[in-house]
């Protein structure tokens, strides 16, 4: 597991290094190498050597270069698609959402903000890298590219899909809703983790919690409620008995 | 007794285009259909049970008149001269024309091979009253708009209000009145008023076209002005960011003084309290996200653009921090620009609505493409703790009075209109964001 740090002030550099080293400590999250530099290449160079999923922790704006940042974590995508890109910055100027879009960045922590609420900031990254080497499947994001939609969602977050309106879906997680152009059929296709509960209901099998008859629903584990027709119950049920 | 209740059908059909027809003209939006039907039905039914018990047809008249302007009395600032007006037009216009289109009916229908029988004329009466209900329902922005134009044009109005008058003193006289005074007048200018009433009809066309006319020319005019005035306040805005800087710039060489002499004196302290006072404060001014609104000219499609400085400039005026994301030129919009134009303004005027209510008012617009999307992401603090995410877009959903449920279902309906438009909304309190993305095609 490898940290990297793109920064071109000295002072600051090595103000993260300490503070990554000093979270790492804390949490005892394990790491090969932290590679601190100014140079974009160095970074390119050293990607092959590293094990496991990479952190980049990386300033947008270098010697007054304001995107030159933003243009390291696009070519460090052609090389790493999986890694995690967290920015790192005081040009508050530029406000993060295309930026994360753009190169899916984990996020964007002000360089500006107080030591303590950086501090936890940085913290949550470097647990959520951990996290990210531990699991035993990683890349578990649910992708749809179609024709008409381009769409990339951490499998675990889905809790179902459902048809709303002709060749229109809506995908719920807990906290967001997506209405794309797109049949259910072919998302069952595309993923097996789903289970057809209803004729217009794929529902992720993992958040399935318990079935009531009386109802005739599903109900998950975050609260919500799924229906499920006569003709799929049993296979409700199979899936509830194999978790 | 057939015939009576065909008659009857007629009359209340006749009665809800005369209720409807009043209040398209004088604005008045909020009795829906469900209201006005019934609504209807009651006054045909009081009209006939008065008509049928006094014997006097001129009831008739005077008591649609009575009602109408009573109605008038719903809608808050309607002067009564304006609601006479419109009263009046309800009632002559559609009368004249169910007049005409009824005698045009019978002359075909005599002309066609078809027998006539005693009931022909119900019948006719009838397909006549649902017609003109059925186009008083759908017309209703083309009315709105040629009444406009009649009232702004003082002459026009003028005339169409003496033309109308004199309308009603025909009608009067054609209801074949039983009063001594009007039966009188029936009987000596009975015919004359016919014929008058048909010239009327022809006269209150060609003025209706005539103003069709000028609506057309008229809202040229007015677009016109809207853009130029939204020019005005894009550009009044960059002059007074450039004076802020201006004044900042002035600032710094003072602030730059006031350092050399603590540092020529080596005076750390003084040195320190300059740097809190003075120097600190400043990165505020240069976080100051005014300045953001500038990264619209990035924007290569001026309506786009325009719309977003007009809304985003009224979210700054009502104390709500905003932070424009434009990170590259945006030359051409992959959907129709009229639709994408709809659905930020709904994005746009939701969260600035919600921005306002909410403790930290902020708003972030981010507008950019990837290879193969392009996104508007509107992001906005709001004041909810929960928010059911599937609800919001029902149509008569709103988290308070006002229209914002309404509008979120048609941005809805919009999106499903094209396949290449995806619509994702996140709420994690307390920021929603709404993020459309367009498929490259």
């Amino acid at each position: 597991m490898s940290i990297f740090i793109f920064e071109d002030d000295v002072f600051q550099a090595q103000h993260l290094k300490n503070l990554v080293e000093e979270i790492c400590e804390k949490h005892q999250i394990p790491f090969d190498f932290i590679e601190v530099t100014r140079k974009e290449e160095r970074i390119i160079e050293k990607i092959p050597l590293t094990t496991y999923i990479p952190i980049y922790l990386l300033d947008i704006e270098i010697k007054s270069e304001e995107y030159k940042g933003f243009q390291v974590a696009q070519e460090i995508r052609k090389y790493d698609p999986s890694g995690l890109i967290v920015f790192v910055t005081t040009h508050s100027e530029f406000a993060p959402i295309s930026y994360q879009y753009m190169v899916s960045a984990l996020t964007f922590i002000d360089k500006s903000l107080p030591y303590h609420e950086r501090y936890e900031l940085f913290e949550k990254c470097l647990l959520r890298y951990d996290e990210r080497n531990r699991a035993d499947s990683p890349a578990d994001d649910f992708i749809v590219n179609t024709e008409y939609t381009s769409l990339r969602i951490p499998f675990h977050s889905i809790e179902y899909i459902q048809t709303d309106g002709p060749h229109r879906l809506a995908l719920v997680t807990e906290e967001r809703v997506i209405y794309f152009y797109g049949t259910l059929k072919e998302m069952e296709m595309a993923d097996g983790r789903f289970l057809r509960c209803h004729q217009s209901f794929l529902v992720n099998k993992e958040k399935l919690s318990f079935y009531e008859p009386k109802q005739r629903a599903v109900f998950l584990k975050s609260g919500a409620s799924v229906p499920v027709s006569r003709r799929l119950v049993s296979k409700v049920r199979q899936a509830l008995k194999g978790e | 007794m057939n015939m009576i209740i065909i008659d009857l059908a007629a009359f209340t059909f006749i009665g809800i285009s005369h209720i409807l027809l009043y209040l398209q003209l004088i604005r008045y939006p909020r009795l829906s259909l469900k209201l006005v039907i019934p609504l209807g039905i009651a006054f045909t039914i009081l009209l006939v049970i008065v008509v049928t018990a006094s014997g006097y047809p001129e009831f008739n008249i005077i008591l649609l008149m009575f009602f109408l302007l009573s109605l008038g009395l719903l809608k808050k600032n309607l002067s009564f001269s304006k609601s006479l007006y419109f009263a009046l037009f309800s009632m002559v216009a559609i009368t004249l024309v169910k007049m005409v289109l009824f005698e045009l009916f019978m002359a075909l229908f005599i002309v066609s091979p078809f027998h006539l029988y005693v009931w022909t004329g119900n019948v006719i009466h009838f397909i006549v009253s649902v017609i003109i209900a059925f186009f008083v329902v759908i017309s209703r922005h083309p009315v709105q708009k040629i009444t406009q134009a009649i009232i702004d044009s003082r002459f026009l109005y003028r005339l169409s209000y003496f033309l109308l008058a004199a309308g009603l003193m025909i009608l009067f006289i054609l209801t074949v009145p039983a009063a001594n005074l009007l039966s009188f007048f029936y009987e000596e200018y009975g015919t004359a008023s016919y014929i008058a009433a048909y010239i009327l009809f022809f006269l209150l066309l060609i003025m209706m076209l005539i103003s069709f006319h000028l609506t057309k020319e008229q809202m040229l005019v007015e677009q016109q002005k809207r853009s130029d005035r939204e020019l005005l306040d894009y550009v009044q805005k960059l002059e007074r960011m450039h004076e802020d800087l201006a004044a900042f710039r002035h600032d710094y060489i003072n602030i730059l003084l006031a350092l050399d002499e603590g540092i020529r004196t080596k005076n750390l302290a003084q040195i320190e309290k300059i740097y809190h006072d003075v120097v600190a404060p400043t990165a505020e001014l240069l976080n100051n996200h005014e300045l953001d609104i500038v990264k619209l000219s990035r924007i290569a499609i001026p309506e786009i653009k325009s719309v977003l400085s007009v809304k985003l400039a009224a979210a700054q005026q009502q104390q709500v921090k905003v932070l424009v994301d434009i990170p590259d030129k945006i030359e051409n919009i992959r959907m129709p620009v009229l639709a994408f134009i709809r659905m930020i303004s709904i994005l746009l005027d939701n969260a600035v609505e919600e921005a306002v209510r909410s403790t930290e008012k902020m708003l972030q617009v981010a507008f950019f493409e990837t290879e193969d999307c392009q996104y508007f992401v509107v992001r906005n603090s709001c004041k909810a703790q929960t928010v059911d995410l599937r609800k919001i877009y029902e149509k008569h959903y709103s988290e308070k009075e006002g229209m914002r449920g309404y509008g979120l279902f048609s941005l809805k309906r919009l999106v499903e209109k094209m396949n290449h438009v995806t619509l994702e909304t996140t709420f994690v309190a307390p920021y929603f964001t709404q993020t459309i993305m367009i498929k490259r095609q």
